[in-house]
């Protein structure tokens, strides 16, 4: 191909559920089980997340209504406090593990990835569904140990309490160890994608951002997922076999357990918010019905947390003995690691200045983000502060902060990504009034169960407490009260979603106006996704797309998008220079 | 909502009252960093909500500006946020260079954390569960840990650290308001396990007066002064052990109720058939073995726990070594304790002497405990200690 496609492959009004589709493409449990398919594997990822999420949300429950009165209202005495510290350490790493880091790369990012870089698939199918198998065996790692006898160790493992623990501590670590590898395995795969599948015309500048985040996470995951394998390893050797490495009873140190555990895990951090903050891009600027602002500084920031990210994780051990000058440095980058975010939020902004802002689901999720990132970005100030950490570190203070990160952050980013492509995933639209309400109870929710923590975290709440002193409780209450109105929340978010798959209106191929590639084909897409090369724009113009009545979604204006072709052509070398792949 | 009120009225919002020197810097540079970070989350959600009021969508086909960006713009909102952050940086710094230098005049108080207690060990040999400090007297704590990592934090005076094993660490302080009656808590804050909920205590900081009381009761736990009478007297060994069951925190795993934790209750202990689970082999121990038996059985549980593990229970008490000895001087506190099992045990136990019985009176038997073991005095008199102070003369420290 070498000259532009005149019917824009998709662009023109594709049936809004046409024959052939990746879900009917094949039928039978074999060709799920053994599909090379990107779209399946991301579309099996998402229901093993969303199920982990369930089984996470459901021990955050009981962590929570555990905290309702000072003596603890369903594990009450000595005995029983280990079910408490079993519960909100299974809280944790199922949430971290099994839900965050595989969320949207592996999840929304396996199905779309592709799709957005105008790829018939990623670049290497079988590995993929490899790291879908193994991420499959790690969970069933992780819940047999939780049915023989589940850690109490919280999900940081810190030796030397990890390493004398009597609960299957070896079986759950193995099964994070495995995790990695699909860790590990998705990233190089996303990256060989990026750089060798990019379709003509797609230059690294046209790419839209969800792939720029997804790069710079892909980067994160290859480079600090092997040492936590090796950190994870050693604590396994060190249980089995009694070597010294971070037990002190042997003759280890555990401040070294904790400086390779957080080699990885702080940049993990970043391996959880950077394609929560790629979905944020896509979402605001088509809901803006505008140009993202400032394309390169997001790209580039997005790198630049990659690399910062990385130099970090000393401020996790500010107070753990570690020598002044260290605990200085860290400081110091830890400071630095905030400008990319801030920059996005700034851009982000800058996108809905004069926008045409349409106040649909994924976009309220997007504001919600907003909104409780800033305030997670910003109370990480506090704790990047030398002194004030001092006083927060281990308090609920760093709880409400992380999760107003992760949950904050990441979960509504994820939460506005699932509502954005859920009409491209699944071909069918859910009830916009229901996803609101969903999402006003999940905003609701989540700021009445956090903020009240980072008040009794500054009076000196610490945090894995099972008991606490009464003068916490009226916190503890309200917080209660807010898990319980997100439960709520989620469990009507769960089901207008079921609701949709089988009683939904038909999606048609590009409900809300996006210019990225994966909106150039029909909903849900076809096996190939596209039979030739798609054309690409700037992802970020969608002054050429206008709302068709009759389909319920935009369409291009091929008239004005030849003018729009003209203003910008395609450099001739990134048009002619691949081969057709079909 | 009481609580939130209370607090709303007599303290700040957000951090406790302030009690100690390092508090000013800490809630100055909180103060700092609140008010320029709630000024830009104020900034930030009111431009959101302003456009998302303003450029609603009015139409689904609504033209828009084509703005992609604004070089200058956006190297404006990337150098203030770093020039800002090191600002901050630096205030961090000089706040934790604070920390990190204690004065040399300080008292230093040994801290020990195990599985789930505190202990403090003062500069005369005398050791408590709470740690008593002076008014306007520098302290530092040197910190250890006998077992897994544990953290002592003190709220009201902003600082903590980490208790690692086979180091030490250290913070310390000068305490410049006196506490209320039942202290200032004091936290262990790195999780250490099943009962680090309960690993909690007291700061209590005192006048010169009081705290020199609070020093000669630690020197001396087997005398007790009365605060209205001035009287002194020699607590008997079933009320010592029950205080010691509750100092040393053998309460956190031991009930005395009869009902099951963590560790084997007490109730009946003494005296009543005990299945062994490892190591296998063990013979069981009888209520018909010896006084001699189960005293040698209780104090191997105290200084060596995983010798012998009983059955129904696991192995995860940590040695009472550098708390009980069963020599000179810690063995009367050991012995205390076994009064104490023996008074609550399976056996009807009378006291060899009662506790009304004037021989307890301090006053008017100074030399020694009425229950000290023969040998035992012989030690303090060889010892050559005043009469108050010996049953603690000085301990070796092998921390």
């Amino acid at each position: 191909m070498t000259t532009i496609a005149p019917d824009l492959a998709g662009h023109g009004r594709p049936e809004a559920l046409p024959g052939d589709n990746y879900l009917n493409h094949t039928r039978g449990f074999k060709s799920w089980a053994f599909t090379l398919d990107h779209k399946r594997i991301g579309v099996m990822y998402l229901v093993a997340v969303l199920v982990a999420f369930f089984v996470g949300g459901i021990f955050a429950m009981l962590v929570r209504t555990q905290l309702l009165v000072p003596e603890g209202a369903l594990f009450v005495g000595s005995e029983h406090y280990k079910l408490y510290n079993q519960m909100f350490t299974l809280h944790g790493a199922i949430m971290i593990f099994l839900v965050l880091i595989p969320g949207i790369p592996s999840a929304l990012g396996n199905f779309i990835l592709p799709v957005m870089l105008g790829a018939k698939d990623v670049a290497f199918p079988r590995l993929n569904l490899f790291s879908f198998y193994l991420y499959v065996f790690g969970a069933i790692f992780a819940v047999t140990s939780i049915v023989l006898g589940a850690i109490d160790t919280g999900w940081t493992f810190y030796t030397p309490y990890s390493a004398q623990s009597e609960t299957h501590v070896s079986l759950m670590v193995f099964g994070v160890f495995v995790l990695g590898f699909s860790s590990i395995l998705t990233g190089l795969n996303f990256i060989v994608t990026i750089h060798k599948l990019r379709p003509p015309g797609m230059t690294w500048f046209r790419m839209p951002l969800f792939l720029w985040s997804t790069y710079a996470t892909s980067i994160i995951q290859v480079l600090a997922t092997p040492v936590l394998g090796i950190t994870l390893l050693l604590l396994i050797m060190e249980r089995v076999l009694k070597i010294g490495i971070f037990n002190s009873e042997y003759g280890g140190d555990p401040v070294l357990f904790q400086h390779f555990f957080w080699f990885y895990s702080h940049p993990a951090v970043y391996i959880m918010i950077l394609p929560a903050m790629g979905v944020m891009s896509e979402v605001i600027s088509t809901f803006s019905r505008k140009h993202i602002f400032g394309y390169r500084f997001i790209a580039m920031s997005s790198l630049g947390i990659a690399i910062i990210g990385f130099l970090v994780w000393g401020h996790h051990m500010f107070p753990n003995g570690q020598s002044t000058m260290l605990a200085t440095i860290f400081s110091f980058l830890t400071m630095l690691v905030a400008v990319p975010s801030a920059i996005k939020v700034w851009n982000w902004l800058a996108t809905m200045y004069k926008g045409s802002i349409w106040l649909q689901t994924p976009m309220c999720y997007a504001l919600s983000f907003l909104f409780n990132f800033t305030i997670g970005g910003l109370t990480g100030v506090f704790l990047g502060t030398l002194s004030i950490d001092v006083h927060l570190h281990d308090t609920y203070f760093v709880v409400a902060h992380f999760h107003y990160v992760m949950f904050g952050g990441t979960l509504l980013g994820f939460m506005a990504g699932v509502h954005y492509w859920w009409p491209k995933i699944t071909g069918r639209m859910y009830n916009e009034t229901l996803g609101k309400i969903g999402c006003a109870l999940v905003f609701i929710g989540f700021n009445t169960t956090f903020l009240p923590q980072f008040v009794m975290g500054s009076h000196g709440m610490p945090r894995r407490y099972a008991t606490y002193l009464p003068v916490y409780q009226d916190y503890h209450v309200m917080s209660t009260i807010g898990a319980y109105i997100q439960f709520v929340g989620f469990a009507l978010t769960a089901g207008y979603l079921i609701y949709s798959l089988f009683r939904g209106a038909k999606a048609p191929a590009n409900p809300w106006g996006s210019a990225t590639l994966e909106w150039a084909c029909t909903s849900p897409p076809p096996h190939d996704n596209f039979k030739r090369p798609p054309h690409v724009g700037d992802p970020y113009d969608q002054s050429n797309l206008v709302w068709d009545d009759s389909l319920q979604g935009y369409v291009r204006d091929n008239r004005l998008a030849e003018s729009y072709t003209t203003k910008t052509p395609i450099p001739r070398q990134a048009a002619t220079g691949h081969q057709d792949p079909g | 909502m009481m609580n939130l009120w209370t607090l709303a009225q007599t303290d700040t919002f957000f951090l406790p009252p302030q009690a100690s020197n390092l508090s000013h810097d800490v809630d100055w540079a909180w103060n700092v960093v609140l008010g320029v970070t709630g000024f830009f989350f104020v900034l930030v959600v009111v431009v959101m909500l302003l456009f998302v009021l303003k450029y609603r969508r009015r139409t689904p086909n609504d033209a828009t500006p084509e703005i992609t960006h604004n070089t200058p713009l956006e190297i404006i909102w990337t150098v203030v946020p770093v020039v800002i952050l090191i600002c901050f940086f630096f205030i961090g710094f000089k706040g934790y260079l604070n920390y990190d230098t204690p004065p040399t005049n300080a008292v230093v108080v040994d801290v020990t954390g195990q599985k789930w207690r505190f202990s403090f060990q003062y500069p005369n040999g005398g050791t408590s569960d709470i740690l008593y400090v002076q008014k306007d007297v520098p302290v530092v704590l040197n910190l250890h840990s006998t077992d897994v990592l544990h953290a002592l934090y003190i709220p009201a005076f902003r600082t903590q650290r980490n208790l690692i094993p086979f180091r030490t660490t250290n913070i310390w302080f000068i305490p410049e308001e006196l506490s209320p009656k039942d202290g200032f808590p004091l936290f262990c804050t790195q999780y250490c396990g099943q009962d680090h909920s309960r690993m909690h205590s007291v700061v209590r900081v005192l006048d010169k007066k009081d705290y020199a009381d609070a020093m000669a009761q630690v020197a001396n736990p087997f005398k007790e002064k009365d605060g209205n009478t001035g009287k002194s007297r020699w607590i008997p060994y079933v009320e010592l052990g029950h205080k010691l069951y509750e100092q040393k925190g053998c309460i956190s795993c031991h009930t005395i109720d009869g009902t099951k934790g963590t560790g084997p209750t007490w109730k009946d202990l003494w005296k009543t058939d005990v299945q062994f689970a490892a190591p296998p082999g063990t013979a069981p121990l009888k209520a018909s073995d010896s006084d001699a038996n189960w005293e040698a059985y209780i104090t191997e549980s105290v200084l060596h726990p995983s010798a012998k593990i009983v059955q129904g229970f696991s192995d995860q008490m940590p040695s009472f070594e550098s708390q009980f000895s069963p020599t000179a001087p810690k063995d009367e506190e050991l012995r205390a304790i076994i009064t104490y099992i023996k008074s609550i045990g399976n056996t009807h136990y009378t006291p060899p002497i009662p506790a009304d019985s004037e021989l307890y009176d301090a006053d008017k038997h100074p030399d020694h405990h009425p229950e000290f073991t023969p040998e035992h005095v012989k030690a303090i008199e060889a010892a050559g200690g005043a009469a108050g102070n010996a049953a603690s003369a000085p301990t070796t420290q092998n921390q």
